[in-house]
């Protein structure tokens, strides 16, 4: 190459580069800030679960009702009537026609299909997509025994559930709770569990113990409750699998109140001797026993913060029982609770971002809700009597009981679960009166 | 040699720049072509009897008895003479009794002449002009009364209103005296640029405010704030897919995915597009970033 040549080569590129890089018109964006919206429940279209065979298709129907009804359940969600939906089944099968989808307004879709596989298992997929921006979401397989199919409907919820809030899904969990029966002077208590929608009931006790305040535990299938046997009231754990239960220590006083820790290994309770009330905790392993409180006025219901590292409880010691926070490891208490009225029942909510309490105020009971600081206090329910909140396992909603006046149709307790914005209060169907309820963690 | 290498250059910057003006798509994703579809509402028999009935006002009774209408014969025309008795109103007028014809001359002396007694003319009645009453056949026809709105109509009040606003911002536009190419909508003042920058932006907002729905339960939502740039057709319609501008933290931040899908959602929502824009100012709107805040539409 010549050295003519390489110099207009040269050139020639030089000049190419700078023209690319030159902007040939400057547009400038429009900006805008949208600083304002709506919060509705998302509509959302579930179609039957498709299937081969008729068990397949009976099952496909059972699942896609079971994940619409938890849904719809938690408020967030507002399902699309089935018999509104235009594209037919066949195609739907092969893939949706989005335009359609829209037309009925359906956000989100779920299409999803069941199979009882040659060695009798049970194969369950399902898709869900994004309507308006005609894209999948989320998709999942899941196998296990056709018996289990309720809880596959479940964890089809919880993922819909998360993908779509953000949030973790709180379907594939159990309620332990009071049930309560009989007159009202001689009410008769046992311990039942079943699955957070009311199905699966069963009794954990039988029908000659006066059982409160059940609570279960973060890593086993045990709960921790208080039995009244005679006139001895003791903390006992029983084992949800084999019904075996177990007086927790031998205390010479009455034990109240317990309450798993975190991890699972301690349980805090309350003691009451000679018109006093302490905190203790009991290592499970070791069942040494340490006090933590040693104040001479009430300190009952303990709760550990989700990381375990403080305790939220109520006293009386400023004169009114009110909330206090304490470390773990002892300290002096913080109190938390300035308002009027008395409260109590604290709940520490496992996001760590709120505590829920029970409070008293001019004849009248409210379910609240505020920070581990005591700021920003919220009432979330009111009624002549409710009482006991329970979070779910995403702190999200909360379950508590709700009793009217004694008398004609009143004494009678009945479950109900609220939305921490306050909205979305229903009640949840029991075979008989209940109270005392308390949320499984998510893994059972 | 030299002239071919510069000619080459030239046409090469060319085509690069005419592809990259003129091919805006070549790298996105197509979008989905939309399959028009037509809402039906099955309607049984039923449903249609319980429709309610649409009630017509039932024209008002006339008051006044229309007069008996006259029976007028029409006869039978044969002759030209017959025609014109029927059309000229007969005067009947008795006629002078003839003098009798005699053979002799009259003494005209010795009879007074007396003149035939003239039977008094019968009176022609005269009629005089009365003021007629001019009796309606039919009653004034009443204006009707305007059917209270609709609620569809109020609906499409609603939809409109954008509408009317950017038709208003359209005559602000020709009435505007700083404007002066009047063709490509350009604006030379940088002043009313803004001005206008800022009525488009709250006109854009007011459209896509309404189809946002806030995840309020994602952690740390307050803390957010996605953006998302989107690039428009003259009509309003999306010309792309609505793209999130931090997409690293959009694939690892599932919260932060949740509340940017719900802002997407927003703007690809049919109710919400296409947006309803002055097509004049095309230039200032083509391109328009959103800036979604949840910290601030949840108050906190």
């Amino acid at each position: 190459m010549t050295k003519y040549n390489l110099k207009s080569w040269l050139h020639f590129w030089s000049f190419l580069i700078i023209l690319m890089l030159v902007p040939f018109r400057a547009q400038a964006e429009l900006k805008v800030d949208i600083t304002q919206g709506k919060i509705e429940p998302l509509p959302i279209a579930i179609s039957d679960f498709f299937g081969d065979d008729e068990r397949s298709r009976g099952l496909g129907q059972d699942i896609a009702r079971v994940v619409g009804a938890d849904l719809e359940r938690s408020g967030l969600f507002r399902l699309i009537d089935p018999k509104a939906f235009i594209q037919g089944r066949s195609s739907l099968r092969v893939r949706p026609q989005f335009p359609s989808w829209r037309q009925i307004n359906a956000q989100a879709l779920v299409v999803g299909k069941t199979k009882i596989k040659v060695d009798g298992q049970l194969r369950v997929e399902f898709r869900v997509w994004d309507v308006f921006a005609s894209k999948p979401l989320i998709g999942l397989g899941v196998d296990t025994k056709p018996r289990n199919w309720r809880r596959v409907a479940h964890i089809i919820a919880d993922r819909i559930y998360q993908r779509i809030t953000g949030e973790q899904g709180y379907f594939d969990t159990r309620v332990v709770y009071v049930a309560e029966s009989g007159p009202a002077t001689r009410r008769i208590k046992r311990l039942a569990i079943m699955d957070q929608d009311g199905v699966n009931h069963r009794y954990l006790t039988s029908r000659g113990e006066y059982v409160l305040t059940p609570r279960f535990s973060p890593t086993k299938q045990e709960i921790a409750y208080l039995e009244y046997r005679g006139r001895k009231a003791r903390v006992y754990i029983l084992n949800i699998d084999n019904q075996k239960r177990e007086m927790l220590g031998d205390f010479s006083n009455m034990t109240y109140a317990p309450r798993f820790s975190p991890d699972g290994n301690k349980v805090i309770m309350s003691m009451a001797q000679d018109g006093n009330s302490d905190i203790f905790m009991m290592d499970l392993s070791t069942r040494r026993v340490s006090q933590f409180t040693t104040h001479s006025s009430i300190d009952t219901s303990p709760c550990y913060s989700p990381d375990g590292r403080r305790v939220v409880f109520n006293s009386d010691r400023g004169g009114k029982p009110q909330l206090y926070v304490m470390g773990a490891n002892g300290g002096k208490a913080k109190r938390i609770s300035f308002g009027d009225g008395r409260y109590s029942t604290p709940v520490w909510s496992p996001r760590g971002d709120l505590i829920a309490f029970t409070k008293i105020l001019g004849g009248r009971f409210y379910i609240g809700v505020m920070r581990p600081d005591g700021g920003g206090e919220r009432l979330l329910a009111e009624g002549f009597k409710v009482e006991g909140p329970t979070w779910s396992p995403n702190g999200r909603v909360l379950m508590f009981f709700r009793q009217g006046p004694s008398g004609k149709g009143g004494g009678q307790p009945k479950l109900y679960t609220i939305d921490l914005t306050g909205y979305n209060e229903r009640q949840i169907k029991t075979p008989n009166f209940a109270s005392d309820p308390a949320w499984s963690p998510t893994k059972r | 040699m030299r002239r071919a290498i510069i000619f080459s250059g030239v046409l090469h910057v060319l085509a690069v720049g005419l592809a990259y003006f003129g091919l805006p798509e070549l790298f996105d994703p197509p979008m989905l072509e939309e399959v028009p579809s037509l809402s039906v509402d099955l309607v049984t028999q039923n449903e249609i009897a319980k429709m309610n009935p649409v009630k017509l006002q039932a024209p008002k009774k006339i008051a006044k008895k229309l007069p008996a209408p006259r029976n007028f014969s029409v006869p039978r025309l044969k002759k030209k003479n017959e025609l014109k008795s029927v059309l000229k109103p007969k005067i009947v007028v008795k006629k002078l009794e003839p003098k009798p014809k005699t053979n002799t001359k009259p003494e005209l002396k010795s009879k007074p002449k007396t003149k035939p007694e003239l039977k008094p003319k019968p009176k022609v009645k005269k009629t005089r002009k009365k003021k007629v009453k001019i009796v309606r056949l039919a009653p004034k026809p009443k204006r009707k009364p305007k059917p209270p709105p609709d609620d569809f109509d109020k609906l499409l009040k609603n939809l409109t209103k954008p509408k009317k606003l950017a038709l208003k911002l359209e005559r602000t536009k020709k009435d505007s005296s700083e404007n002066r190419d009047i063709g490509s909508g350009q604006i030379t003042s940088s002043f009313v640029r803004k001005k206008l920058e800022y009525k488009l932006a709250q006109l854009v907002q007011k459209q896509i405010e309404v189809c946002w729905n806030i995840p309020g339960g994602a952690k740390d939502v307050q803390k957010m704030q996605i953006s998302v740039r989107i690039r428009l057709r003259r009509d309003g319609s999306l010309l792309s897919r609505p793209r999130v501008i931090e997409s690293n933290r959009f694939h690892d931040d599932p919260f932060y995915r949740v509340v940017a899908e719900s802002a997407v959602r927003a703007l690809l929502n049919p109710k919400c597009s296409p947006l309803h824009l002055p097509y004049k100012h095309y230039d200032i709107w083509q391109d328009i970033i959103f800036s979604f805040n949840p910290g601030e539409a949840l108050g906190g």
